[in-house]
């Protein structure tokens, strides 16, 4: 068996009774994820029901205060509007609706919000979608009641077709804009658990020099500390997945509003996702050891380590906006090393992947990888880097 | 065999250049015990690094087991076993993996290495904590287990920095029995200490050492004779120009 397998076996053997480990790369992603949708769930289910928008109206005969409470508006009444007003400027409502009175026919509503209360603009939004829809209602009555023709009322008719290539198997929104960045990231942090130890805990333990003095030689020792937590980065990554899938089979309050397409995942974009997953997963995994290798001890190795979690944050987030601009089809993009991971992930899930950009994007992870080992090795041929504590 | 010639480590730091060792030359043979003798910072663990190749000499040359240590270092390594009571164990291995881990990387595989893992679980009596944690090995457990990680693959040379610095006196006799052995068997030894006590008790000969310089060379005898002193600290001192008495001259060996 060769050397690097054994440093390969051995790694990999300490790191799953880490329950430091266990802990952080394995159940962590899972429970953070499925705590993460469930506050989701539990919020979106909240705001789209009328019931769940709370509103406060000024005492009043008017048949609208009865539409609100008919329309299933949580409704609190106050006695007068500057109380009301006062409340909405405290932050006790979020919106206050006073009825006006009628003239001409014409029911005067004024809805008073906090505009910098995103809350109170979605309670606003929700009182005015109401009243647009009575007003819709009342004008297609008369419409039909006067049998005025549709030239003159809706000169312009409006028709809009969705012409998708595939309308099966694409995953849902909420799905596309959120994996890819948990795959991404949790490919990094999963590895950071346990990278620290790697190298600079050796040498702080004092366990290096022994391992340096076997005839071993050091790309060999490199590569299988490399290959132990790519194992690592790659399974903590596909926690996530596995967090996730967990929790579109349970399908908790909530879930039928982030899964209404279902898990939407198919076995062609999960393939693709693995491939991209992969070359990115050696890239962090020798970045990861290079850090380790150079600091001097564990501490320093971890805050080294956070300040790249920086460099690696800041890409996989856009990947989360990349598909409201045009950047998402823009070849350079795939130049862009993790961000076009993401993209490319992002594409596969929408069931539209580009592999001309899947290829330059393994390549462009590969040659990072292959950089990165390449300075790892170097670092270890460095006695003042691994004597060094 | 082990063999130093104008051996020389020099460091650069903040205060300028330090000669961490400056032209050592000493010789080491086989079924000898030869002891580096010196205080806490005066070249021992880094002429013993350069040895086993950890650090490459700044000048000078070196020889172990007949391989040179910057042409050859892959061999010096499979050569040798090296003890120190500074390294440590990997806490999440038991103790029988950590000695097997170590046996393969020094190449011993299938009925090889279960032959040898017998032998050492056996002659170090292992077998009650074999497939304990090594986190949870007392210290004496520990160092019999690095013992048995240095000796699994019956290395010609041995090389033990301060091997008993911090065991208890039981811990301490079983290092150096097991040393005593090794000699018996007609391995090289190279033992590094700062204690009198250890190298009266087992060196063959003694290089002493002092702020990286050789000061004196020969048997614990030949010492005391060439310094004209009764004890081996007080000949020590003497060649590493320390005044026990105000009213003597120093002179270096």
């Amino acid at each position: 068996m060769s050397p690097t397998i054994k440093v390969f076996r051995k790694e990999l053997r300490e790191m799953f009774r880490d329950k430091r480990v266990r802990t952080s790369a394995f159940f962590g992603p899972i429970f953070l994820i499925v705590v993460l949708l469930l506050i989701f769930g539990s919020v979106l289910g909240g705001i789209s029901k009328p019931q769940n928008v709370r509103v406060h109206a000024v005492k009043s005969d008017s048949p609208l205060f009865g539409l609100l409470r008919a329309k299933g508006f949580n409704v609190t009444e106050v006695e007068t509007e500057q109380e009301g007003k006062r409340l909405v400027q405290e932050g006790k409502a979020r919106v206050l609706v006073a009825f006006g009175p009628t003239s001409d026919g014409v029911s005067a509503v004024n809805v008073f919000f906090d505009e910098k209360a995103q809350i109170s603009q979605i309670a606003k939004g929700a009182v005015e979608s109401l009243f647009s829809a009575q007003n819709n209602a009342a004008l297609e009555s008369y419409i039909k009641a006067n049998k005025v023709p549709d030239s003159l009322v809706k000169p312009i008719a409006v028709k809009s077709e969705n012409i998708a290539k595939v309308q099966k198997g694409g995953a849902s929104d909420f799905i596309v804009g959120m994996l890819p960045y948990l795959i991404v990231i949790w490919a990094f942090y999963g590895g950071m658990s346990i990278a620290s130890d790697m190298a600079a805990g050796e040498k702080e333990r004092n366990t290096l020099e022994t391992l340096l003095i076997t005839p071993v030689a050091r790309t060999q020792i490199v590569l299988g500390k490399f290959l132990a937590l790519s194992v690592v980065c790659l399974l903590s990554s596909l926690s996530s997945l596995v967090g996730l899938a967990a929790f579109a089979a349970v399908k908790p309050k909530g879930s039928e509003l982030m899964f209404k397409d279902g898990l939407g995942v198919t076995p062609q974009s999960a393939l693709l996702t693995l491939v991209l997953l992969i070359p990115l997963v050696a890239f962090f995994a020798s970045l990861l050891i290079a850090i380790s290798t150079y600091a001097k001890n564990t501490r320093e190795a971890q805050t080294y380590l956070g300040l790249a979690s920086f460099v690696v944050i800041m890409p996989a987030m856009f990947s989360q906006f990349i598909g409201l601009t045009d950047l998402g089809s823009a070849r350079w993009i795939n130049f862009v090393p993790i961000l076009n991971t993401a993209n490319n992930i992002r594409l596969a899930l929408l069931g539209k992947p580009d592999f001309t950009a899947i290829a330059m994007t393994i390549g462009v992870s590969l040659v990072l990888a292959l950089i990165m080992a390449r300075i790892t090795v170097w670092l270890f041929n460095r006695e003042q880097v691994l004597v060094r504590t | 065999m082990v063999r130093t010639i104008g051996l020389s480590k020099h460091f650069q730091d903040k205060t300028g250049l330090k000669k961490a060792v400056d032209d050592v030359s000493f010789e080491a043979r086989p079924g000898e015990i030869f002891g580096l003798l010196g205080v806490n910072g005066a070249g021992k663990t880094t002429t013993l690094r350069m040895l086993s190749t950890v650090l490459n000499p700044t000048a000078g040359s070196a020889e172990v087991a007949g391989f040179d240590v910057q042409r050859d270092p892959q061999k010096v390594r499979a050569s040798i076993g090296f003890m120190s009571t500074s390294t440590a164990l990997y806490g999440r291995l038991t103790a029988l993996e950590m000695i097997e881990y170590f046996g393969g990387l020094y190449g011993l595989e299938g009925a090889r290495l279960q032959e040898r893992l017998r032998y050492v679980v056996q002659k170090l009596q292992l077998d009650e904590f074999k497939d304990r944690l090594c986190d949870k090995l007392s210290t004496g457990q520990k160092q019999r287990v690095s013992i048995a990680r240095t000796i699994l693959h019956d290395p010609p040379v041995l090389f033990f920095d301060e091997p008993t610095a911090g065991l208890d006196v039981v811990s301490s006799q079983t290092v150096m029995e097991f040393i005593e052995e090794a000699r018996t068997s007609g391995k090289t030894v190279i033992f590094s200490t700062h204690i009198m006590s250890e190298v009266e008790r087992l060196c063959d000969r003694i290089a002493v050492i002092h702020d990286g310089r050789l000061h004196g060379e020969g048997t614990v005898q030949s010492l005391k004779s060439q310094t004209g002193e009764q004890s081996l600290e007080k000949a020590f001192l003497k060649l590493v120009g320390y005044a026990t008495n105000p009213s003597e001259t120093v002179s270096a060996g």
